[in-house]
């Protein structure tokens, strides 16, 4: 494929592959959200009227993006199709929304919005894999803007317990416009429409373009 | 000085225990109690929709379609409070005028249903389990050892996964939509011409036809329950509570004698059982017309369908033929 050519592994050297383990495992955890109505015996079901879309594409935004070895970049049709295999299990969690009774526009939506946050981030952590700098600079970034303000408000408020209080307005702003905070605010009701405030979704967006691009335009001021 | 902490203690824990009983009572009376009361209402034209708003325990809207000049008295249900007595609901019409003539009583033939007949059990609402299939897991993990398979060649795999998704899509929504089907239940006794006839669902039911008066009873409680009841008698009126099961009780009139072990005047059923003497047989298949057919090897009755039934009494349970999840309960003497 003639996007294969475009990597930066040395010539003689092996092309770079997408992490194939890595994508297994967000394929996994992708697919456990349909396993829960499994658990438990029959009655009432405790997960009822819970979005599974938006729990199902959780890992596989996280694992997608993660941060990689500067080992070189993947082809970039290998990464889009990788993320692709992520598909199958949020489209079988938006089929039990829609059963659920979530309109498909707002099922099928939430999918392609997951999917194409996944690409953004993944190829971001592919380009930024081509030098080590880079592959920092993203990992802090990705950290600090992606999983890192879900990790703080959790730490804060779970984990610290009443001891700590409330978490500060500048965590829950920054994870509201994380890409898993936009998630997770629609797992709570699977009929009710899409929750995101458009400051937050500005934010969300300001926030995707510095982790796709920072380490980008940082490896071209290093070159200069 | 210790022994008059002890009574102290002691009598701090009877309090409490009587107040725990008291709120379990309470709850438990509740989960019987009805959820709507019959308001009678005296409509007048050009009228398109009108929302009874009963507060917190929700609220009934009726689509009332009446020209300049038209009027109407319907009787529309409203969701109350289980436990507290009815206040009059606000009505908000968008054009035309409506007035509250005051809350109408059960038909006679509801109130009068035995109480024998009002003891027996709901059926279960059928929650629907929100898990996928198990084709949607096989199918899933089919396209997931492909994919990861022949990630090198990324068009196959990007065709593969997006086969795969249509599939799993059509598959996981096809599936939960036929386990959500609402369940009934009709119940009888041996030389009763009243029936009562019991529809649980879970989140959506479809309500009796117009002008039968009804119980709804949900679970949790206290949900807050909508109502959808069109005055066109071609749209049936349905309740709605998310995440809560719903169930209608209602009277109906079907022969006394309609399933006597010598003919069977009531339905076809698909299969039926017996109790005598303490022991279920199961008998087949029992046409309309046809005696009960004699006892042989089948499976058990459903365990839902049997428990909580009265002890010491002939009971006879089936299947109703062409019918999906109808069911139908009757005690002989």
């Amino acid at each position: 494929m003639a996007v294969a050519s475009v990597t930066d592994a040395p010539p003689g050297f092996a092309v770079p592959a997408v992490p194939r383990t890595r994508f297994a495992l967000a394929w996994l955890l992708a697919c456990a959200p349909l396993a829960l109505g499994w658990l438990g015996d029959a009655g009432p079901d405790r997960f009822a009227g819970v979005a599974l879309a938006p729990l199902a594409a959780l890992p596989a935004v996280l694992v997608a993006g993660m941060p990689r070895r500067a080992q070189g970049r993947a082809p970039l049709a290998q990464e889009l199709a990788a993320v692709l295999l992520l598909a199958p299990p949020l489209a079988a969690a938006a089929g039990l929304d829609v059963a659920q009774g979530a309109p498909p526009a707002r099922a099928l939506g939430l999918v392609a919005l997951a999917l194409a946050i996944a690409c953004v981030l993944g190829d971001a952590a592919r380009r930024a894999a081509a030098d080590a700098r880079s592959a920092r600079l993203h990992a802090l970034l990705w950290f600090a803007l992606v999983a890192g303000p879900g990790v703080l408000l959790f730490a804060l408020e779970s984990g610290g317990g009443p001891f700590l209080g409330e978490a500060p307005a500048v965590v829950h702003a920054l994870w509201a416009a994380s890409a898993p905070g936009i998630l997770a605010a629609q797992v709570r009701d699977v009929s009710a429409p899409l929750v995101l405030a458009p400051s937050s979704a500005a934010l969300g967006l300001a926030a995707l373009c510095v982790v796709a691009f920072a380490p980008a335009l940082a490896r071209r001021g290093g070159m200069r | 000085m210790t022994a008059v902490r002890w009574d102290a203690a002691r009598r701090a824990g009877r309090v409490t225990a009587l107040l725990l009983a008291a709120l379990a009572l309470h709850s438990l009376e509740l989960r019987a109690q009805s959820r709507v009361a019959f308001a009678e209402l005296e409509l007048a034209g050009p009228a398109t929709e009108l929302r009874v708003d009963a507060g917190r325990p929700g609220f009934a809207h009726v689509a009332a379609r009446l020209g300049p000049g038209e009027s109407a008295r319907v009787l529309v249900p409203v969701p109350v409070e289980p436990g507290l007595e009815p206040t009059p609901p606000v009505l908000v019409f968008a054009t035309g005028t409506a007035r509250f003539l005051g809350w109408r009583a059960r038909e006679a033939r509801f109130a009068g249903l035995p109480a024998a007949l009002r003891a027996r059990p709901a059926p279960l609402s059928g929650a629907p389990r929100v898990r996928a299939p198990a084709a949607v897991l096989l199918a899933l993990a089919a396209a997931g050892a492909l994919g990861l398979w022949r990630m090198r060649a990324p068009r196959t795999a990007a065709v593969l996964a997006l086969c795969a998704a249509a599939g799993a899509f059509l598959l996981a929504r096809g599936a939960l939509s036929r386990a959500a089907a609402p369940i009934e239940v009709l119940d009888g006794v041996s030389g009763s011409s009243d029936w009562q006839r019991q529809r649980a669902a879970l989140g959506e039911l479809v309500l009796p036809a117009r002008g039968a008066t009804f119980d709804l009873v949900t679970d949790p409680p206290r949900a807050r329950v909508e109502i959808e009841a069109p005055l066109d008698p071609a749209s049936p009126a349905r309740a709605r509570a998310r995440g809560a099961s719903l169930v209608a009780i209602w009277a109906e009139p079907w022969p006394g004698a309609g399933l006597e072990r010598e003919a069977n005047e009531l339905l076809p059923l698909a299969a039926a059982w017996l109790r005598a003497d303490g022991a279920w047989t199961f008998h087949g298949p029992w046409d309309v017309g046809a005696p009960l057919g004699p006892a042989r090897s089948g499976p058990p009755p459903p365990g839902w369908l049997v428990s909580g039934l009265p002890q010491g009494v002939t009971l006879v349970v089936g299947e109703v033929a062409g019918a999906a999840r109808s069911w139908v309960r009757c005690t002989w003497p």
